[in-house]
């Protein structure tokens, strides 16, 4: 039975020796033996399976054209100066909507492997893929060059990492500066009371197939994207106003209409910023979609394909094919999805029709491709980051700086920030529609609120549980224009005063006390409060609670802190379950007015107060009847989508805010410095990339002007 | 014989259903479903969330039905043959399995190789030179082997390994050959960086391996007829080779049963950590946000492979041992 294994070591026994001297001989001959079949046993191992072999052939179709970016013009690095470091040089970089605007341009050029291709006929020449005005890109630094590729990282949990992002070209775009530009829309205009909003889109630009794209791949996503029941049962938000479906109208081939029954000047910025109208009305190309459309297709063919793929109904399949992530739906973005996730490394290569081109003429993107290298677990990642094997990586997080500014050199990365959102941690949130009479009285008065948040140190807190990058304030938007997050409203009710605590608690009535100092009800019973703190986001919430649970001590409120993993506290939180509640949030931000946000305008899903949320959408049928301050939000935010003026716009915020920060329907700890919360790394040999990003998301920053500098 | 082996599959049964009725409920145990999960996690990364689009994808994977109707419709489609779609990836179950079961396998042998060559010579060593400092050595690192978690050691080593040459060792190719098509300089930079994978996987093995071989080899130098055999001048290699060491080899080969489901899910947090692109990341993934589907399947047939694998030790030892063959 042993036979094989007999054999190896029975030749190697010295015959009549001492048992065990002869197996001491043995070992070091026997341990060689044993690697060296681990070895070969490695080694016959991957080659024997066939299928290996093809799987990671398919996840490899385009290497061979990397090669030939080596025949680039330019040999060697454009730039020679240092990278300028996270925010020491203003945003350079220009978007021109037009040739002319941009001073004209003379002739247009094109990467080498597309060159190769257009001179094998298998392209046509680069001023036939453009169109008829292609968007100009001023360089952030310098007019770059063709070539290389770009190693980012994806987790393991995620389909696409920036890429999702990356990957939608909207009718309009912010700017790296932050302005509403013309992106896949050349122009717009409103009628007088912005009501109907006309779209004029860019002429001749093309499919990365080279289909032409007009306003029927527009009027596709509409009427059988948008307004199929079967496929969207509930339409985005953002695109019904005043309570009634916007109309999509078709005037030619290059020009679309949007009606809305209420002014809505705010939707321009939407269409370039948030949610549905952003992604779909530029990613849904009809000529291939309709294949997979009832309306447009055979059944047969249909349910063919739907079996094929093991799907369900025509729904998931149509889904499937019009993912972001499908390689064979045509793109209009600078990079195409050549591999299906999850791979061990996910590559995009450039789009041979894509529309924009930088100042000299030169077609984007520069960099031929883009790995997304797949990395599960976050140390490793971060192993990746330091050992500079990467070289465009966002969001580290506060945590891991130290480590990172230590081995920025011998990495050759430089830091880049993104005045993102900020993050809130810690977030106290309270059950306003509570069963217990007691605390419902206590919760709805918001002196009570008051007295518990000055009753709480913040200073103690960064101080114990953060190591730096972030400051003690209520849940704050943006810093900076337009809504200054810093601003010293979003410090209201944050100083540490537990004798103005204790003073408000003994005037709204909570005079008696038990025997262990601790205040009684309103009506004389036990008072307790029970705090639910997530394990989910952020990890450290219980550690918050339980400082918190302290300072509210000191000032005669009992409390106690039960950790619950984030499934489950959503779930609670969700159906009215928790008492009191904590975890992160955000106040919105980004250059983008924050109005889908559900805190800020106490949307459906509001954080704070679910049930107050769900009695404005069903109009009092379900949910509980909110205070005043709280329906005063909804009228803000219809006034503020439909304000053309930017100035009104912010003033209207700012009350939004001060009813907020009057009320503290939730109980902010501390707010992340998005330079940290957001800080990304950008390896040397990356240039043209801002200093400073105005999205996290980084799409504003045109990533098709990046350039490998070597 | 026959009819022990057909009792055995028939019992597999009742027993998979059981599997898939208890894999069902702990999947769909935490509260909340897919899209809670995924909103989580938009929600951590910053992204605004359109409570309206959340709905419309939760009707149409049909989150909505009781747990029962998703539980039917899952058993259903398995019966036939279908795994079902990934939630997460959009992709059937089966493609996505299929594409990575080739570097699990691998992954897998070549650790195995690793632990077995390893860990029986120097159970052999170590029983019969007992007590001597090597055989103290051995000890030592056997249980810090052990007592180490995989994925520490993972971490640990991919640490050292940056520290000592610069390079991270996390996944299983050099950047040159990530995405190369498949030649022979690739597949010796895949050797270069499996080693790494299969001694993190293989070392726990390997020293619960070199315990068993060693304690079992002990037991068996102590019997009678060993003495017996050297008294009557046999030589001592014959010796342990002919008898003790096939007998202590008998708990090694007997572990089949678990052999098996290992071979496709081993290790899972390590895997995790050195960014291998095997099934267990996909798993963890799949659990962490609660992909019913896949989550499932992957529970499915490690349990199929452990049933398969236990009727496979059980007609070993039948074959060997009649007295079980009447046993059930």
């Amino acid at each position: 039975m042993y036979s094989r294994k007999l054999s190896i070591h029975r030749g190697g026994t010295a015959r009549g020796a001492r048992l065990a001297r002869s197996v001491s001989k043995l070992v070091p001959l026997l341990i060689i033996l044993s690697l060296l079949l681990a070895a070969c046993g490695s080694a016959d191992a991957p080659a024997a399976s066939d299928d290996a072999e093809t799987a990671a052939e398919e996840a490899a179709p385009a290497a061979e054209e990397s090669s030939s970016s080596e025949a680039a013009t330019i040999t060697g690095p454009v730039l020679t100066d240092p990278p300028a470091g996270a925010g020491e040089r203003e945003v350079q970089s220009e978007v021109y909507n037009t040739p002319a605007d941009a001073g004209g341009i003379d002739s247009y050029q094109e990467a080498p492997m597309l060159a190769d291709m257009v001179a094998s006929g298998d392209l046509p020449p680069v001023a036939e893929r453009l169109p008829i005005n292609p968007i100009v890109i001023k360089p952030e630094e310098a007019v770059g060059k063709y070539g290389g590729a770009l190693r980012k990282t994806v987790s393991g949990q995620r389909s696409m990492g920036e890429m999702g992002w990356w990957v939608i070209e909207p009718l309009t775009l912010h700017s790296p500066k932050g302005v509403i530009v013309p992106n896949v829309a050349e122009g717009w205009s409103w009628n007088d009371d912005h009501t109907q909003l006309t779209l004029n889109l860019r002429k001749g630009i093309k499919w990365s197939d080279g289909e032409p794209f007009t306003a029927n791949d527009v009027l596709f996503w509409w009427e059988d994207v948008i307004l199929n029941e079967e496929l969207t049962p509930s339409p985005p938000t953002l695109l019904s106003r005043g309570g009634e479906m916007a109309e999509l109208a078709m005037i030619d081939d290059f020009t679309v209409q949007f009606s809305f029954s209420k002014p809505y000047a705010l939707f321009p910025t939407y269409l370039g910023s948030w949610g549905g109208p952003r992604s779909g009305p530029t990613t849904s190309p009809k000529h291939y979609l309709t294949q997979f459309h009832p309306d447009y297709a055979d059944n047969a063919d249909i349910e063919g394909m739907m079996s094929e793929g093991s799907f369900d109904n025509w729904m998931d399949l149509f889904g499937q094919k019009n993912a972001s992530i499908n390689t064979d739906k045509p793109t209009l973005a600078a990079w195409i999805p050549t591999t299906v996730p999850p791979t061990q490394v996910e590559v995009y290569t450039r789009n041979p029709y894509f529309w924009k081109v930088d100042t000299a003429g030169n077609q984007l993107p520069y960099i031929d491709e883009i790995h997304e290298i797949r990395v599960a677990d976050a140390e490793a990642a971060l192993l990746k980051v330091i050992a500079g094997e990467l070289d465009f990586v966002r969001g580290l997080g506060t945590a891991n700086i130290p480590i990172l500014s230590e081995n920025r050199e011998s990495g050759n990365f430089r830091f880049a920030y993104a005045n993102w959102m900020p993050n809130a941690y810690g977030n106290i949130m309270f059950n306003y529609t509570t069963e217990d009479e007691a605390k419902h009285q206590l919760y709805n008065d918001k002196n009570f609120r008051h007295a518990l948040s000055v009753a709480i140190n913040r200073d103690e807190i960064i101080k114990l549980i953060y190591k730096g990058g972030v400051f003690a304030s209520q849940i704050a938007p943006l810093r900076g224009p337009p809504y200054h997050g810093e601003d010293e409203l979003f410090q209201s009710w944050t100083q540490h005063d537990p004798d103005m605590a204790n003073q408000i608690l003994d005037d709204i009535g909570l005079t008696e006390r038990d025997a262990d100092g601790f205040r009684l009800g309103p009506t004389g019973e036990e008072l307790l409060l029970i705090i639910s703190a997530t394990t989910a986001w952020p990890s450290e919430t219980p550690d918050l609670m339980e400082l918190v649970k302290g300072y509210w001590a000191e000032v005669g409120i009992n409390a106690t802190v039960t950790p619950e993993a984030g499934p489950l506290w959503g779930t609670r939180h969700y159906n009215g379950e928790h008492d009191v509640s904590a975890r992160g949030g955000h106040f919105g931000g980004g250059p983008v007015h924050p109005t889908l946000n559900s805190n800020t305008f106490a949307m459906r899903g509001w954080q704070w107060a679910p049930d107050w949320a769900s009695w404005l959408d069903t109009d009092g049928e379900q949910g509980a009847e909110p205070p005043e301050d709280v329906k005063r939000l909804r009228v803000l935010r219809d006034q503020i989508l439909g304000e053309p003026d930017e100035d009104t716009r912010n003033a209207l915020m700012r009350e939004v805010f001060e009813i907020h920060m009057d009320n503290i329907w939730s109980i902010g700890l501390v707010v992340d410095d998005p330079k940290f919360g957001q800080l990304t790394h950008v390896n040397n040999r990356l240039r043209n990339v801002v200093t400073w990003s105005i999205s996290g998301e980084w799409t504003p920053t045109v990533p098709a002007q990046w350039f490998i500098n070597e | 014989m026959l009819s022990f082996i057909l009792r055995r599959i028939l019992l597999m049964i009742p027993t998979l259903l059981v599997v898939s009725v208890i894999s069902f409920i702990i999947i769909e145990a935490p509260p909340g479903d897919f899209m809670d999960a995924y909103v989580d996690q938009l929600l951590q990364q910053q992204e605004a969330i359109d409570p309206a689009e959340i709905d419309s994808l939760r009707l149409r994977y049909g989150l909505d039905a009781p747990s029962y109707v998703r539980y039917f419709r899952w058993l259903g489609n398995i019966l036939q043959g279908d795994l079902g779609r990934s939630l997460e990836w959009n992709q059937p179950v089966a493609k996505l399995i299929t594409a990575r079961l080739p570097w699990s396998l691998a992954i897998s042998v070549a650790s195995f190789i690793f632990a077995y060559a390893l860990a029986i010579p120097i159970g052999l060593y170590s029983a019969t030179r007992q007590y001597s400092i090597g055989d103290y050595i051995f000890t030592l690192i056997g249980f810090i082997g052990l007592a180490t978690p995989n994925f520490l050691l993972a971490l640990l080593i991919l640490w050292y390994y940056f520290v000592a040459t610069g390079n991270v060792a996390v996944g299983l190719f050099s950047e040159e050959y990530l995405v190369a098509p498949w030649s022979f300089a690739r597949v010796i930079d895949l050797l270069k960086h499996l080693w790494l994978p299969a001694v993190v996987v293989g070392t726990a093995g390997t020293a619960g391996l070199i315990r068993v071989m060693r304690a079992n080899l002990l037991d068996e130098l102590e019997r009678p007829y060993v003495m017996v055999a050297r008294s009557k001048g046999l030589s001592e290699g014959k010796l342990l080779f002919k008898y003790p060491f096939r007998i202590a080899m008998n708990p090694v080969a007997s572990t089949i049963g678990w052999t098996l489901p290992t071979l496709v899910n081993g290790e899972l947090l390590a895997s995790l950590v050195l960014g291998l692109p095997t099934i267990a990341p996909l798993f963890v993934g799949a659990l962490l946000s609660q992909d019913m589907f896949l989550a499932g399947s992957v529970v499915m047939i490690l349990s199929s492979l452990t049933l398969v694998g236990t009727l496979f030790s059980d007609i070993v030892l039948a074959w060997l041992d009649p007295r079980i063959r009447g046993a059930i």
